[in-house]
């Protein structure tokens, strides 16, 4: 990656990012939560390798603070949590970025994280990540416009599946089978 | 920094080249420029940023300002596309000195825009040189060639993006030319292309058509469907003519011309051959009057590789492969036979089983002269051995000479020995042959010698479609 954009600073990209979040805790104060310059460059350094880690770029710290700004009203963030779990957030929106194709715009994926997390997930990453984001991609790729209720699986939404179980139960029924048999064969 | 107290004619080495693609040219004027201080240091910061910006705003307009970030791939087009369209404004400037001055007093962005400015104005000029060169393409029975033209060329100017992917070549080449290093990209390629096509075409020009048709013919039969270059075919016998003190304007090699010229040039060192050869296309050059020429300078980039060809050709004694020998359109012209539609496989199968169920040999031949088979099926009916051995000869000479042709044709061949003696001469490698190809053989052994010629050059003339 950075091969190929030698000519672009990352340092300076990194710099603003740090300065844009920071920025955020004029808003974020209000609900009790607060990110020390520190936090915020482990975020930025989070992002970048989560950036280069997906094979993605990025040139501004706009994601982040649009993540801060969606999630800082979840009942289920406080200050001594905060900083990790927008770490795992910042990771996640990008893995997600690439698991969906690419088919979601930024607001529309953070949309989606923020309700799971606050409704089905009850605030726990892992299981945003593990469940609900994994099926969200999963809908995306098989191209299902339904993307509500992400917390089940995909079984049994497809017309193939519904074949298959009725065959299965057709040819389950052994005395159909020596029916048919008995009138056609003999 | 430019050292002003150096004095004023010493000029500082530049390691940029113009034949650098764009994209390239672009990043080695920055490189360099930074390496030889000709680009202040305040200059370059400046740039760096504005090439941020730059690409910022290439990123918001690709996703519509609806994704922050884009996959590496994706990042990678972009940002070619732009180095693309910068440095082929800067590479177009008269002196990479003059491109260090406007990147000083231009901000990226202007560059960038005069850029692609100046492409949009090329890509029209280069769609009309396409035309006029269509308008003028000879009517060489060459698939690569005509393809490429008519419809592989035509594909790059209805998909270039000069936006996004401006240093891409959609589209489909597959002609080769003659001199093609292939480093430049996007339209410079397009251009650079169809500049060099259009004197690989005046060259051949020159020439009767017929006369490098019967060239092309004589290269090898199956030139429909290869890849190569018809100017260097030209080229090659233009300049084998001149070698012997002939006019540069006779392509027309003999047997007797391939294997004088071995003698000739045999006993002479690498170095002997290829001054023999610059003399030879110095002669050509001003026999056909273009000296000073763009052509002139295409042909001798053309001779430098020949000459390696050359020597190569002189050692190895295939002199034949370098410089052909022409063919009269009677003499070979091939018969490109399209197959039927294949038969459906249950239906075929069907047929198939019919045929072994019958008990007469009458039965099986008007089941298979009323089936509607492709040359295909039939030879998939043989292969599955529906016939016994000694129901063979009446199948063959229940067919007609075409048909017997085109077995004969799909029979495998011995590559050293001529047509029927070298199918013959496969008998031995049981392993490739069939049941029916040992009987098939003999049949036409036991025909009158008039009737098996006959069968047999039909056979060489035919070229069998991809269908089949």
């Amino acid at each position: 990656m950075n091969g190929y954009f030698s000519l672009i600073p990352a340092a300076v990209a990194e710099k603003i990012a740090v300065t844009e979040i920071i920025q955020c805790n004029r808003l974020t104060s209000r609900f009790g939560l607060v990110l020390k310059e520190s936090d915020a460059a482990e975020l930025a350094k989070t992002r970048s390798d989560a950036l280069e880690a997906m094979g993605r770029i990025e040139f501004s710290g706009g994601v982040i603070n649009k993540i801060i700004t969606a999630f800082c009203d979840s009942p289920y963030l406080n200050q001594s949590s905060y900083a990790e779990t927008l770490n795992a957030l910042v990771e996640a929106f990008y893995h997600f970025k690439n698991e969906t194709l690419d088919e979601m715009d930024d607001d529309e994926l953070i949309d989606i994280m923020k309700k799971s997390f606050d409704q089905t997930c009850r605030g726990s990453v892992d299981l945003l990540m593990t469940r609900d984001l994994e099926n969200l991609s999963r809908r995306i790729r098989f191209g299902i416009t339904d993307l509500s209720n992400l917390t089940s699986d995909l079984s049994g939404i497809f017309e193939e599946d519904g074949e298959c179980g009725k065959e299965d139960e057709a040819f389950t029924d052994w005395d159909i089978i020596f029916d048919f048999w008995e009138e056609e064969l003999f | 920094m430019i050292n002003r107290n150096e004095p004023a004619d010493r000029k500082i080495p530049l390691h940029i080249s113009q034949k650098l693609d764009a994209s390239t040219y672009f990043q080695e004027i920055i490189k360099e420029g930074a390496r030889l201080s000709l680009i202040p240091s305040e200059t370059l910061e400046k740039l760096q940023s504005q090439i941020l910006t730059l690409l910022s705003a290439a990123f918001n307009r690709y996703t519509g300002g609806f994704s922050s970030s884009v996959p590496l791939e994706t990042g990678q087009r972009i940002q070619q596309s732009i180095f693309f369209t910068t440095g082929y404004y800067l590479k177009r400037l008269s002196s990479p000195e003059e491109a260090f001055i406007l990147l000083e007093t231009c901000t990226l962005d202007e560059l960038y825009q005069k850029g692609k400015k100046r492409i949009a104005e090329d890509f029209l000029n280069t769609k009309a040189l396409l035309a006029s060169i269509q308008k003028k393409l000879p009517s060489f029975d060459v698939l690569a060639y005509n393809d490429t033209l008519k419809e592989g060329i035509p594909l790059f100017f209805a998909a270039y993006d000069a936006d996004y992917g401006a240093h891409e070549i959609p589209g489909s080449i597959d002609y080769p030319l003659s001199n093609d290093p292939m480093i430049l990209t996007g339209l410079e390629y397009i251009m650079d292309y169809l500049r060099k096509f259009q004197l690989e075409n005046l060259f051949c020009s020159y020439y009767p058509s017929e006369t490098v048709l019967a060239l092309i013919r004589g290269s090898d039969p199956m030139y429909r469907e290869q890849l190569f270059n018809i100017f260097d075919l030209v080229l090659a016998n233009s300049l084998a003519s001149a070698l012997m003190g002939r006019s540069a304007l006779n392509l027309y090699i003999s047997d007797y011309d391939q294997r004088f010229l071995q003698y000739e040039l045999g006993s002479q060192s690498r170095d002997q051959i290829e001054l023999l050869a610059d003399q030879a296309g110095c002669r050509m050059c001003v026999e056909l009057s273009i000296a000073g020429t763009n052509l002139e300078h295409y042909i001798r980039a053309s001779i430098r590789k020949l000459k390696g060809r050359l020597w190569h050709a002189v050692h190895t004694d295939s002199l034949p492969l370098l410089f052909p020998s022409s063919k009269d359109e009677d003499e070979l012209n091939t018969i490109l036979f399209r197959d039927k539609d294949h038969m459906d496989h249950a239906v075929l199968r069907a047929l198939y089983n019919e045929i072994l169920s019958c008990r007469h040999l009458s039965d099986k031949l008007i089941l298979l002269r009323n089936a509607p088979l492709s040359m295909r099926d039939l030879t998939d009916l043989l292969d599955s051995e529906c016939f016994f051995e000694d129901e063979y000869a009446s199948l063959f000479s229940s067919l007609n000479e075409v048909e017997l042709a085109l077995l004969l044709k799909t029979l495998p061949h011995s590559a050293d020995l001529p047509s029927l003696y070298g199918r013959a001469a496969i008998r031995d490698e049981y392993e490739k042959l069939r049941q029916w190809h040992l009987p098939f053989l003999s049949y036409l052994d036991g025909l009158e010698l008039k009737d098996r010629n006959r069968i047999e050059a039909f056979s060489e003339r035919l070229e069998i479609s991809q269908v089949l």
